[in-house]
């Protein structure tokens, strides 16, 4: 396990470069990011297998995310407090070499598109996800979440078995995206995830009204993060308030009744395209899921427990569907709980390099630990 | 010539008074208990008389003021002797009015009975001021009871005068209830603007949610003893902690309307990092 501290700050974000093996970015904030300066760390693990740092550059907001550029090895795009993102270049010093501004509220994430390798995307407080380029100030695309009613679509008696732990019940960020994300198999797919506890399908190629298709992941409670699997294009997770990190088939969505409630067999999910779900995966609230780029049915987690954990998908063997599910397992599919941090964990990558399993992960207490999940 | 021409102005103003003394109401019964006196009167008047006549004698007006000046006298007696010539001319000269040139003038016996009429007054007045009141009006100092009894009522029934003195009363209690509880507020409240109101209200939140009640028994709690102690622990959760009770605040900029740093509310120290400002640039030309 290899460590790093980041005096005065409090992580956020972390991403390894995807053209350095020993390359990673860390996006921070200092007072845990409730106020003050904010700071981009370009650090790099070498020979002897310390980390150091090449770089940073201090912003006037807290920093919340980052995406590596997917075609310039030198740029990194960060999402700030102000509601602007910013454009670095890891061989400058002091400023960005672009600024992009237009979103009304703070920039809760952003994310670079794997595909095309000409577009990132933003999602904000304000409650829109905005598509750009780099080569331009303006953004190309906007994409709002179309506004549900909560209390109609929560399946009561969910509601209820929430309230029983404690819960807060139904969010007040309904407008928040805390998170979007470009499909890496479709460079037209974006999936995103509200305040509101629904997640949004898009296909930005349809005309607006008919571009998305919205469905509940956390029985109104909010849904946090969301993350594309890598093998398999069809299946997504996502992790919410309510402790559970569950996994969607998008192949079963309803374009007509996807909003709706269902309960055709009693015990059965109020959605029939949720196909495998890990229940309190965590003692408190999941802010990151994302899947391993090395296996198909593996997963990683990181939570306001102060823990990382690394999930097999026990709905799927590597090769094919096995219609089991984690809740049916002793263990829920859990196959390393990593403890090291001593706040909230809020980054997590997976590295793409080296033995598989090797994963970055960041906290509120400053500290970046570099371990491995897989033994 | 005739004798009619001879006849002498004494002779004539003695047939006038005989004239007189018959119209007139004199009495003509006799008093001998007063002959005395009345001889000396006669005595006294005569003098004057001769002097008035004589030195009005060569002048007719003077007759005529003769005239106007005889008044009855309440001493005028009819003599005893019964003299045709003497006893007529006595008591006419008795009964009339003697002009005093010593006299008071009649402007000032008419101001002095003016003055008398006013002292009257005064002092009725002192006995009966109501009275006097009510008769002369324009004289009083103060209204009539009849006008003071309609302002009275007015005072009574006027709405406009009911309500200034409620809004009065309203007033003052107001600033009775401000200056009796603003004290106490200063004491125990922190002023806090709306940021950080919100800020600390998140707090207690957070720390409600992130603390298990203290008499929950561990089988109960929904978190491992691990994550527990992790959080009491917690530098964030002792911030907020902080935040929560009010000792750390957040610490606006000069312009009042943002904020970037934390302080204690206590001493005024800085909490946390200090911010560091960074201006908005961009490096240029390296796009293109």
């Amino acid at each position: 396990m290899l460590r790093y501290h980041m005096q005065g700050f409090s992580g956020y974000g972390v991403q390894y470069s995807p053209f350095f093996d020993n390359r990673l970015a860390v996006a921070a904030g200092s007072n845990f990011g409730l106020v003050g300066n904010g700071k981009l760390f370009i650090l790099e693990i070498d020979r002897s297998g310390r980390i150091v740092e090449v770089n940073s550059f201090l912003t006037q907001d807290c920093l919340f995310d980052l995406a590596w550029n997917e075609s310039h090895e030198n740029q990194v795009l960060v999402a700030q407090g102000d509601g602007t993102l910013r454009l670095f270049d890891t061989t400058f010093k002091e400023f960005p070499i672009a600024i992009f501004k237009e979103h009304e509220r703070e920039v809760f994430s952003c994310n670079w598109n794997l595909v095309n390798r000409q577009n990132f995307l933003s999602s904000s407080w304000d409650g829109s996800i905005k598509i750009w380029s780099p080569l331009r100030k303006q953004s190309l695309m906007t994409l709002t979440p179309r506004p549900l009613e909560i209390t109609k679509m929560v399946d009561p008696l969910n509601a209820i078995i929430l309230k029983k732990k404690s819960f807060t019940g139904i969010s007040k960020n309904r407008n928040c995206v805390y998170q979007a994300q470009f499909s890496p198999h479709d460079q037209n797919l974006v999936l995103s995830c509200s305040g509101n506890s629904y997640a949004s399908l898009f296909d930005i190629r349809l005309p607006s009204g008919k571009n998305q298709n919205n469905f509940l992941v956390h029985s109104g409670l909010e849904a946090l993060t969301c993350d594309f699997n890598k093998y398999r294009p069809y299946v997504v997770a996502t992790g919410g308030v309510d402790n559970a990190i569950r996994i969607w088939d998008i192949r079963m969505l309803n374009k007509n009744e996807s909003a709706t409630i269902k309960r055709t067999v009693p015990g059965q999910l109020h959605n029939s395209s949720c196909i495998n779900e890990i229940p309190n995966a965590h003692g408190l609230a999941i802010r990151k899921v994302t899947w391993s780029p090395h296996h198909s049915n593996i997963l990683m987690s990181a939570s306001y427990d102060m823990t990382c954990r690394i999930w097999r998908d026990l709905s799927n063997d590597g090769a094919k569907e096995t219609y089991k599910t984690n809740s049916t397992d002793a263990t829920k599919g859990s196959i390393f709980n990593f403890t090291q941090h001593s706040e909230f964990v809020f980054g997590a990558d997976w590295s793409l390099w080296g033995k598989p399993g090797y994963v970055a992960s960041t906290a509120w207490d400053g500290n970046l630990f570099v371990w491995n999940g897989l033994g | 010539m005739p004798s009619v021409c001879h006849t002498s102005p004494i002779e004539k103003i003695i047939q006038q008074g005989h004239r007189i003394q018959n119209d007139s109401l004199i009495p003509s019964k006799r008093t001998k208990l007063a002959h005395t006196e009345l001889t000396a009167h006669y005595a006294t008047e005569d003098s004057h008389v001769e002097k008035h006549f004589l030195h009005n004698g060569s002048n007719f007006d003077g007759i005529d003021n003769v005239r106007y000046q005889n008044q009855p006298s309440p001493l005028t007696f009819i003599t005893p002797n019964n003299t045709v010539d003497s006893s007529d001319w006595v008591p006419q000269f008795s009964s009339m009015k003697i002009d005093d040139s010593l006299e008071f003038s009649s402007e000032y016996k008419r101001l002095y009975s003016n003055y008398e009429s006013q002292q009257r007054l005064n002092s009725s007045r002192q006995h009966l001021p109501f009275k006097n009141c009510m008769i002369r009006k324009t004289s009083c100092t103060y209204p009539p009871q009849k006008t003071l009894r309609q302002q009275r009522q007015g005072n009574r029934d006027n709405p406009t005068d009911a309500f200034q003195f409620d809004a009065e009363f309203q007033v003052l209690e107001r600033e009775i209830q401000k200056e009796r509880y603003e004290p106490i507020t200063r004491r125990d409240e922190k002023w806090f603007d709306q940021d950080q109101s919100e800020l600390q209200r998140i707090a207690t939140d957070i720390v409600k949610c992130c603390t298990p009640p203290p008499s929950s028994a561990s089988s109960s709690s929904t978190l491992s003893s691990s994550v527990e102690s992790k959080l009491s622990e917690s530098k964030f959760i002792q911030l907020m902690r902080n935040i929560s009770s009010g000792d750390v605040t957040l610490k606006k900029n000069a312009d009042g309307n943002s904020a970037s740093e934390l302080f204690s509310s206590n001493n005024g120290e800085l909490v946390g990092n200090r911010h560091i400002f960074v201006k908005d640039e961009i490096h240029k030309d390296i796009l293109d």
